[in-house]
């Protein structure tokens, strides 16, 4: 144990942890459907408001094995919500800051490393963009127009950019000043090479820690989109479920497992894109790296 | 032990911790130093002359761990203090002004501050004014004038900030000065100044001191004696004059005659650095691979540290 | 004067706007003032520019590597303008102007093995084409150098010491053979026992391969021992040159004499004589 992690900042526990959440949430995601029936999870297919295996509702019903944990008040089981409902959720998040990432890319290595009046324009444009409101202005468009979650997820996109520009941006002014960079300007080595050659691949785990910390950002956005009500009704996401839950009273009503276990479900992701974020970080500034 | 004898170190021996073998950082070394005496200490980078020190003052950290040594400071060996008697001791006894000191002043606080807060720390809360006239004074010794105290760091060049360390190094009166290459990062001129208030305060003040450095023609100008280590190994302890005339150890000689000089122009001497692994040190003498002189005893037994002449002590097989 | 000039530097001036600063209330910092130098065609020399921090001697070498711009003045390379130059002419000015800087470390990038510095040259040099050739020249830079191939060009830059990483430097520019290399710095931050390699190499490559260097210094021994000719910078503007051991030797300006003065002398029966203060911080030393 002590030769592997002695050198290597990889191989930190957080990082570690975060991943095995995130892969036991990822595969449980896409493999479920072949482990429990993903029908389940549209409405009148199950028993209504059953509890988990093994706990009695206000009803005196106790939970049954066919549904391990529970169904709703629309008899939707409760296992085959989770199994549908958190790639979705995952996706949006995915999606999301996934095209906010391009936007950043291109953005912040233009202006940091070409600086001048295209380095100004994007800096004011990114500056004014965090100052908008994303959640209100969602709000409104979902009210409005009432789109899909694969459009949500271009619409956060449009609000999340801004963070990856700033901070690639500033990778890049601080590298743009390297020994290495001057050295490949000696060398005749043409722009376009020196930033996707010699600087690109270094920024790589600066790049991983913004997208995971711009996942969570987005997932969250999302899901206070679909809490509120706002989201798409067709198929179930964990936001959305939780909607559900509130509107029907679950909470008075003692069915914890209904709004219980898309929290549970989305705390984890949360958890688990955290301590990424953490164990990468440790890797990307050595100072952090604690001797143990 | 004589009583005028500040510092003594015997059998120190500091190694680091690497998955594929212990580093020898520091091996079995031994010296002393006088009251009121400047010692160097001197060899290239990765000799261990930096973990020497940090090991007098039990400051290694993992992976590094001390493994024996002995060290007593005016008489008291501190092998013998608890974690806390020790700190307290260190805190009041030993100064350290670490390498790049001046780059760790705090830039929010002006000088004042943190030399009040050295002394505050370690005595107690002083009265104002008492502490006031201790605080110019001490800029005074390092000769900074008494507006000195109310700047920030950013707003002092390279000198005043190493000066200002060296004032803060001696606020509490130690008995014994390590100063960690403290003239390393400045201009020629400055460095002068540094050097000579050091000097200057260690002389007025009587304080012991070692200079840690590379630099020979500083330590000509400076210390009384001079150590040599090689690769964790102390090879040569000598009066600084008998070193620049006569160096007993094949690597004094190279390092002297590597010196560059001003005053006549000679092809320059090509010298390697440390080549072997310093996990595995080869066995008997650890300059064997580099010494023109080497012979077969060399490289079965390990010489010790004897004294050479009146001057001098050295670690050779084929002094004397 | 017959003598051709492939470098010619007249007059350059740089002037920094800070702004708020510290220096005497002026918003305005002369890093370099007037500044001339020229290095004829042959034969090769090695022309040291010396000064301590803030003399403007980094500025000069930022100037003539294209790192930052000319407030005033003229750079000429090959009797043209470097502002003027065409694409072509500036590509052919980056592959015979080649430097060496002072920190060993940070002109390696991390991500890629040793043996990357040589190919990014060899590519866009257009040195040759040839995957074997391109091994024969680069084995031979090494030898050069005192290092093999098989040694060095697999390993990661933090696997070597400071010494062979600035070694591997100076194979890097006798592979692309400039007609002019910037040394800055290049022996400021490796050990003292080992700067010998790298100057006895710039020695070499003078002699052998005609290549002319700058050499930015602050360390006044080395000058005197590598340096052909000397230009002594204080605050921007230069205070002295001439031959290197006749400038050392018997110096006229008074900060040059103070200079040298201060140069630590390894003989304890020479010590300094008098304390003295540092000339014109800014501040002032009378009240002490």
């Amino acid at each position: 144990m002590f030769k592997n992690t002695f050198d290597n900042p990889w191989l930190n526990s957080r990082l570690i942890i975060g991943l095995i959440i995130m892969v036991f949430i990822v595969f449980g995601s896409l493999l479920g459907r072949y482990v429990w029936d993903p029908e389940l999870s549209v409405t009148t297919s199950s028993p209504l408001n059953l509890p988990p295996y093994g706990f009695t509702n206000l009803r005196k019903q106790h939970g049954v094995l066919e549904h391990p944990l529970g169904t709703d008040n629309s008899g939707r089981d409760m296992l085959a919500v989770l199994i549908v409902g958190t790639p979705r959720t995952m996706s949006i998040g995915v999606i999301a800051a996934g095209t906010g990432m391009i936007i950043g890319i291109l953005l912040g290595f233009s202006s940091g490393f070409l600086g001048g009046r295209w380095d100004d324009f994007v800096r004011v444009l990114s500056d004014s963009t965090i100052t908008i409101p994303a959640l209100a202005v969602l709000i409104v468009i979902q009210s409005l127009f009432r789109v899909d979650i694969y459009t949500m997820a271009v619409l956060i996109a449009l609000f999340s950019w801004s963070g990856p520009t700033r901070y690639i941006r500033a990778q890049v002014l601080t590298m743009r000043e390297s020994g290495y960079v001057k050295m490949a300007r000696i060398s005749g080595v043409p722009t376009f090479d020196i930033m996707f050659k010699e600087m690109m691949p270094n920024l790589v785990p600066y790049l991983v820690a913004s997208f995971i910390g711009n996942t969570a950002g987005a997932i969250l956005y999302a899901i206070g989109l679909q809490v509120l009500g706002l989201g798409s009704t067709r198929l179930p996401t964990l936001g959305i479920t939780i909607y559900y839950a509130i509107e029907a009273a679950a909470l008075l009503r003692d069915m914890w497992w209904w709004w219980g276990l898309p929290t549970f479900v989305l705390a984890l992701i949360f958890i688990g894109l955290f301590l990424i974020n953490l164990g990468l970080d440790e890797v990307c500034n050595p100072r952090l790296r604690k001797a143990n | 032990m004589t009583n005028n004898i500040s510092l003594n170190v015997e059998d120190l021996t500091v190694h680091y911790g690497t998955p594929t073998g212990d580093i020898l950082a520091v091996n079995g070394v031994s010296f002393n130093v006088e009251k009121g005496e400047a010692l160097g200490l001197v060899g290239e980078s990765g000799c261990g002359k930096s973990t020497a020190a940090y090991g007098i003052l039990r400051l290694v950290q993992h992976p590094g761990k001390i493994l024996s040594g002995e060290i007593s400071i005016d008489g008291i060996e501190t092998n013998n203090l608890n974690e806390e008697e020790f700190r307290k001791f260190r805190a009041t006894k030993l100064a350290l002004i670490p390498q790049g000191a001046m780059n760790s002043l705090n830039p929010t606080m002006r000088v004042f501050g943190q030399i009040k807060d050295q002394i505050q720390t370690h005595e107690g809360k002083q009265n104002p004014s008492e502490l006031k006239d201790r605080i110019e004074d001490l800029l005074k010794k390092v000769g900074l004038p008494a507006r000195t105290s109310r700047m920030f760091p950013h707003e002092l060049s390279g000198g005043m900030k190493q000066r200002v360390c060296i004032a803060i190094g001696i606020a509490l009166h130690p008995s014994l000065v390590i100063a960690d290459e403290s003239t390393s990062a400045l201009d020629v001129i400055v460095q002068r100044v540094v050097a000579q208030t050091l000097s200057h305060v260690q002389k007025e003040m009587g304080v012991s001191m070692i200079m840690i450095g590379h630099d020979m023609g500083l330590m000509a100008q400076m210390v009384d004696r001079v150590a040599v280590m090689y690769a964790g190994n102390l090879v040569e302890i000598s009066k600084t004059k008998e070193l620049f005339q006569n160096p007993a150890h094949p690597y004094s000689k190279i390092l002297i005659e590597s010196i560059p000089s001003i005053k006549e122009k000679k092809p320059l001497k090509l010298v390697e650095g440390i080549t072997h692994d310093p996990r595995k040190p080869p066995p008997g003498c650890i300059f064997q691979l580099r010494c023109p002189l080497v012979e077969s005893k060399c490289k079965e037994v390990k010489p010790e540290l004897k004294q050479n002449n009146q001057d001098s002590h050295v670690a050779c097989h084929l002094a004397n | 004067m017959e003598e051709k000039n492939i470098l010619e530097v007249q007059k350059a001036t740089k002037i920094y706007n800070t702004g708020t600063s510290f220096f005497a209330g002026n918003n305005e910092l002369v890093a370099l003032n007037e500044f001339n130098l020229n290095i004829p065609e042959s034969p090769a020399t090695i022309t040291t520019i010396a000064g301590e921090s803030g003399s403007g001697k980094t500025t000069i070498a930022n100037l003539i590597l294209g790192f930052t711009e000319l407030t005033s003045g003229k750079i000429l390379f090959g009797g043209k303008d470097i502002n003027m130059m065409s694409k072509e002419e500036i590509f052919n000015y980056r592959r015979n102007i080649q430097a060496v800087f002072q920190d060993p470390f940070g002109v390696y990038n991390p991500f890629y093995r040793i043996s990357h510095i040589f190919e990014i040259v060899i590519k866009h040099f257009k040195i040759t084409s040839n995957k074997n050739d391109a091994r024969e020249l680069i084995e031979k830079s090494l030898n050069v150098v005192g290092l093999r191939g098989e040694e060095v060009l697999e390993k990661y830059p933090h696997q070597l010491s400071g010494g062979q990483r600035q070694r591997l430097m100076m194979a890097r520019v006798h592979l692309i053979r400039p007609k002019i290399i910037v040394a800055d710095e290049p022996v400021s931050m490796v050990d003292a026992s080992l700067r010998a390699a790298i100057l006895d190499v710039m020695l070499k490559l003078r002699d052998e391969d005609g290549i002319s260097f700058i050499y930015i210094t602050h360390d006044l021994s080395t000058a005197y021992q590598v340096g052909d000719d000397i230009i002594i910078l204080y605050k921007g503007k230069v205070v002295e040159t001439g031959k290197a051991t006749n400038v050392i030797d018997n110096p006229t300006h008074p900060y040059v004499k103070l200079l040298i003065d201060s140069i630590p002398v390894p003989d304890p029966d020479h010590k300094w004589t008098e304390m003295i203060d540092i000339p014109d911080e800014g501040m002032d030393f009378k009240d002490h």
